[in-house]
């Protein structure tokens, strides 16, 4: 990629701050998204989800709660149930369609730390409306 | 095991193919494991074989290989032996609709595999024989190794022996598909069950693990992904490496390694730390013995497969390990 290229790439990009705007926006239209019982039960196994921006040194906690609702916090004390480490860039790219977490993850572009392998399928219906909703939330960010 | 605790094993001498002679073989499910082995028993000289399937590409292709074919209900209610060779996702529900209500009283199911028996997906009725055979090979290679006069080996078990004659028939039917010419090996389907998945969760993940890090590592130092994915199993090289195994033994087989891949697969390997591997398999073990990982597998199937999304996203082509082999297969004149 020539250094154009790069510069364009790296202005679609949220950074440190916009990321806390872009990601509580996306976790209310999230909420609006995922039924009550939905999130009731993704609570019973995780309360407590970090997403880790290892690019940008930053990290955001999604709580769910067992009366079915979710926000978006930027400190929590203790562990969380579950990590999801990655790139501003890989987010981004799958929410617009030029990669997917499924890539990401076999790329080693995206860990996740903390889920059972049994409990992994109580995660997985989270992340579609979850990248749509970071989509919808950069584009009214963004303008 | 027998009644000293050893492992039984069967040969070609212990199958007598005249067991079968009046018997209706019924092959239900014409797909990888059913045309493979249909074939190989017509080729040993059965003559009463009909196949049982849905309409659709399989059908086709049982009639253009000569077989008497019809629905699964229609031909289990035909047939003295039921090859059930459905997939096991798939199977229980059609045992329910259409399989156990049409065979009939006296005739054996053969189970190809033992997932559906070991976690009580179906529950034969007491009036017939229940005997797995199951293949350790895929299905192609089940006929190539047929007609190379070679065969296959099997896992195999009577599970319920209703006719007092299950024994022999199944290992009649053993040497018509061809696998007694390797050999069977006694095995229940609970432990069949549980080692086929312990290998599929324990040592498969480990196997693309191992090779994914591999590729990432080798890209981020800058070698061509396609260099990348030729040395770890394009060329075939470490497909050999698994043949002799097979062949010499999974330690021999070091010695035909020169002594700097012997000396540094060493050092590495006591530098890695396994218990978090093992631990990682027993877990694995764990929730497969005691019926959690069927559970799970049960739920995504009753909710309709919300998980395959995801594995569809993690197999498509759009991914620079899929896209190094594709460079390499237009570049190179491989054989495969």
């Amino acid at each position: 990629m020539d250094n154009q290229e790069s510069e364009a790439k790296d202005k679609l990009l949220p950074d440190a701050l916009q990321l806390e705007s872009v990601m509580q926006q996306t976790i209310e239209l999230l909420g609006r998204k995922l039924k009550s019982e939905q999130i009731q039960e993704i609570a019973q196994v995780f309360q407590t989800i970090c997403w880790n921006f290892k690019d940008r040194d930053f990290q955001v906690y999604l709580l769910l709660d067992e009366s079915g609702q979710i926000q978006l916090i930027t400190d929590v004390s203790g562990v969380p149930d579950a990590t999801i480490t990655l790139d501003t860039s890989t987010l981004h790219d799958a929410a617009y369609g030029k990669t997917t977490f499924g890539t990401a993850f076999v790329m080693g572009k995206l860990k996740v730390e903390g889920i059972p392998a049994l409990k992994l399928r109580k995660f997985i219906p989270l992340l579609k409306p979850f990248l749509e909703s970071y989509r919808e939330a950069w584009e009214a960010f963004h303008g | 095991m027998d009644e000293k605790g050893e492992i039984q094993f069967y040969h070609e001498e212990d199958g007598d193919l005249e067991i079968l002679a009046e018997k209706t073989i019924g092959v239900i499910g014409y797909g990888n494991l059913g045309r493979p082995l249909a074939l190989n028993m017509r080729d040993s000289g059965m003559r009463s074989i009909i196949v049982g399937n849905i309409r659709n590409e399989s059908w086709q292709r049982a009639q253009e290989d000569g077989f008497p074919i019809f629905s699964i209900a229609e031909a289990c209610s035909q047939v003295d032996i039921a090859l059930l060779l459905l997939p096991d996702e798939a199977m229980t529900e059609v045992y329910e609709t259409e399989i156990a209500p049409n065979l009939r009283k006296g005739s054996a199911m053969v189970f190809a595999s033992g997932y559906n028996l070991a976690y009580n997906l179906i529950k034969p009725e007491k009036n017939l024989d229940v005997l797995l055979l199951a293949p350790r090979m895929l299905g192609r290679a089940i006929r190539e190794k047929f007609l190379q006069g070679q065969g296959f080996a099997s896992f195999v078990s009577v599970e319920q022996d209703a006719s007092g004659q299950a024994w022999p028939l199944l290992l009649a039917l053993a040497k018509a598909t061809g696998s007694l010419k390797v050999g069977v090996m006694v095995l229940s389907a609970t432990q069949e069950a549980h080692l086929d998945l312990l290998i599929e969760q324990g040592l498969g993940p480990l196997i693309g693990a191992g090779v994914l890090a591999s590729f990432k590592v080798g890209v981020e130092a800058g070698f061509p992904p396609e260099a990348l994915v030729l040395e770890m199993y394009m060329s075939g090289e470490m497909a050999q490496t698994f043949q002799t195994m097979a062949t010499m033994g999974f330690f021999r087989q070091v010695n035909l390694h020169g002594f700097a891949a012997a000396f540094g697969g060493m050092i590495r390997s006591m530098a890695l730390d396994r218990e978090p591997i093992e631990q990682s398999v027993r877990q694995a073990l764990e929730e497969i013995k005691d019926g959690s990982f069927a559970k799970q597998l049960q739920a995504e199937k009753e909710e309709g497969y919300p998980s395959l999304s995801l594995l569809r996203e993690m197999l498509r082509d759009e991914n620079p390990v899929t896209a190094a082999e594709e460079r390499l297969r237009r570049d190179m004149r491989f054989a495969y």
